[in-house]
């Protein structure tokens, strides 16, 4: 199992797990907040599904593989380093935050939903992601930029399905309060320039 | 269904996660609800936002690249290894032969059975260099130390260990699919305790002996060392090589 792989196992890594680099990457970089460790992190979790690629079967869900293997990388090396530190306190964030938020303006100002809408920028959801817990912010992240099904989350990530429902609820809601507050110049907002 | 119940399931309409029955009920109850309407459609554009201020196409051409050369190198340095790698088995087993008939042999004699293992000292050494060489997550001293920190119950002198030391003493980080799982019982192993774990499918390619114990499963004898033993759990992928006290090591010796 450790003997030099084929060409053709190689052109298989190329194409079944190589391909979903960027992918990979773009999670990482959300779950490291760093450049350098994103890279790294992408780096050593595609080393290790390449020593391991023999146990892959063609034709299973390579995608959900190789991110099960990085957010165990992650779990287990990265977040080590990490210190989590978040400005906002989200013990509750009211189901109904945003939509009362926006109820409460005063009327015939234009349309508060779409003014809203417009004044958040890239970088604020960018910014606002990296400000939630990591329990939160891996889980919205597999389903924002991956669109990965509840069930392939859980399975990435070893818990239940409920589990992740909970904690993508809690997710959405806290990001709401955040780039809202954003939206209104509030304390949430960071003045450093967004890492990337 | 009701508002409370209809906004409980939005999140999951939205990602298109309902079952049928549940979909068309909560399509029903927006059809004649405008409040839970508009509470739906601002989810709905606040979900359309955000995946639409995420979506980056990164260029990762050259950490492609640098992922490329790795693989080669790789390949390049994996092949002369493997007839070492294929004798382990072989070594392993004979130990735990020596392990399991010794005390037998010998009585209950503690110190027979200690210095009769001694001189496997040096086979330990080579079995857990095969094992950092092939399975371990990282050899990289400073990540292997990121990994046990979070085993505070670990003695100090791992995280003091030079790291030529490290290479022996504190093998891999750990591969389990939850941090929640990770902690599983190393309490349970006392205080002489450094921690390899393992994947688990270095277990299933050793000549392990099964062994059930108050409903856990124990696979032991990998490690030809006397003061290892392998403990696993099948339950979270993962494999803790434990370092057992002089004592616990002897009664473990006797009753296995």
């Amino acid at each position: 199992m450790f003997g030099k792989k084929t060409k053709s196992a190689k052109s298989l890594f190329e194409t079944e797990a190589l391909v979903h680099t960027d992918a990979l990457y773009r999670v990482a970089l959300r779950m490291t907040k760093n450049a350098s460790d994103a890279e790294d992190l992408v780096q050593e979790s595609l080393l290790k599904a390449y020593k391991s690629f023999d146990r892959f079967e063609a034709g299973t869900n390579a995608k959900a593989w190789l991110f099960r293997i990085m957010t165990n990388t992650f779990i287990n090396t990265y977040r080590a380093k990490q210190r989590e530190a978040t400005s906002v306190s989200f013990d509750e964030v009211d189901d109904n935050f945003l939509h009362s938020q926006l109820a409460d303006l005063p009327t015939g100002t234009g349309d508060p939903e779409k003014d809203f809408f417009n004044k958040i920028l890239d970088k604020d959801v960018e910014e606002a992601i990296d400000k939630l817990p990591e329990e939160f912010r891996v889980v919205v992240v597999l389903a924002f930029y991956e669109g990965f099904p509840y069930q392939e989350i859980a399975d990435i990530l070893g818990i239940q399905v409920g589990t992740v429902k909970s904690r993508l609820h809690r997710g959405r809601k806290i990001l709401q309060k955040l780039l809202w507050e954003y939206a209104r110049g509030g304390d949430g907002k960071s003045k450093e320039p967004a890492e990337s | 269904m009701n508002c409370r119940e209809a906004f409980a399931k939005l999140y999951e309409y939205l990602d298109k996660e309902l079952g049928e029955d549940d979909k068309k009920h909560l399509e029903q109850h927006l059809e004649f609800c405008s409040d839970c309407l508009k509470k739906y459609e601002l989810e709905e554009e606040f979900n359309k936002v955000i995946k639409q201020k995420l979506c980056c196409q990164p260029d990762v051409t050259h950490l492609k690249n640098r992922i490329r050369e790795q693989i080669d190198r790789i390949d390049a340095s994996s092949q002369p290894r493997n007839i070492l790698f294929l004798l382990m088995p072989l070594l392993a087993a004979a130990i735990i032969m020596l392990v399991i008939f010794i005390p037998s042999g010998k009585g209950s004699d503690p110190q027979a059975v200690l210095l009769a293992m001694r001189p496997f000292a040096d086979e330990h050494t080579k079995c857990l260099q095969h094992i950092l060489k092939y399975d371990v997550e990282s050899t990289n001293p400073a990540v292997v130390k990121a990994g046990m920190a979070q085993f505070p119950d670990l003695p100090e002198e791992l995280f003091a260990a030079t790291p030529a030391d490290i290479s022996i003493q504190a093998a891999a980080v750990v591969h389990s699919p939850s941090s929640d799982d990770v902690n599983f019982d190393f309490k349970a192993f006392g205080e002489d305790v450094s921690v390899f774990v393992l994947p688990r499918d270095t277990v299933d390619k050793s000549p392990f002996k099964k062994v059930e114990r108050n409903g856990k499963a124990f696979y032991i004898g990998s490690c030809p060392f006397y003061q290892y033993v392998i403990w696993a759990c099948e339950a979270h992928e993962c494999v803790a090589v434990s370092k057992l006290s002089q004592s616990q090591l002897v009664n473990f010796a006797l009753i296995f």
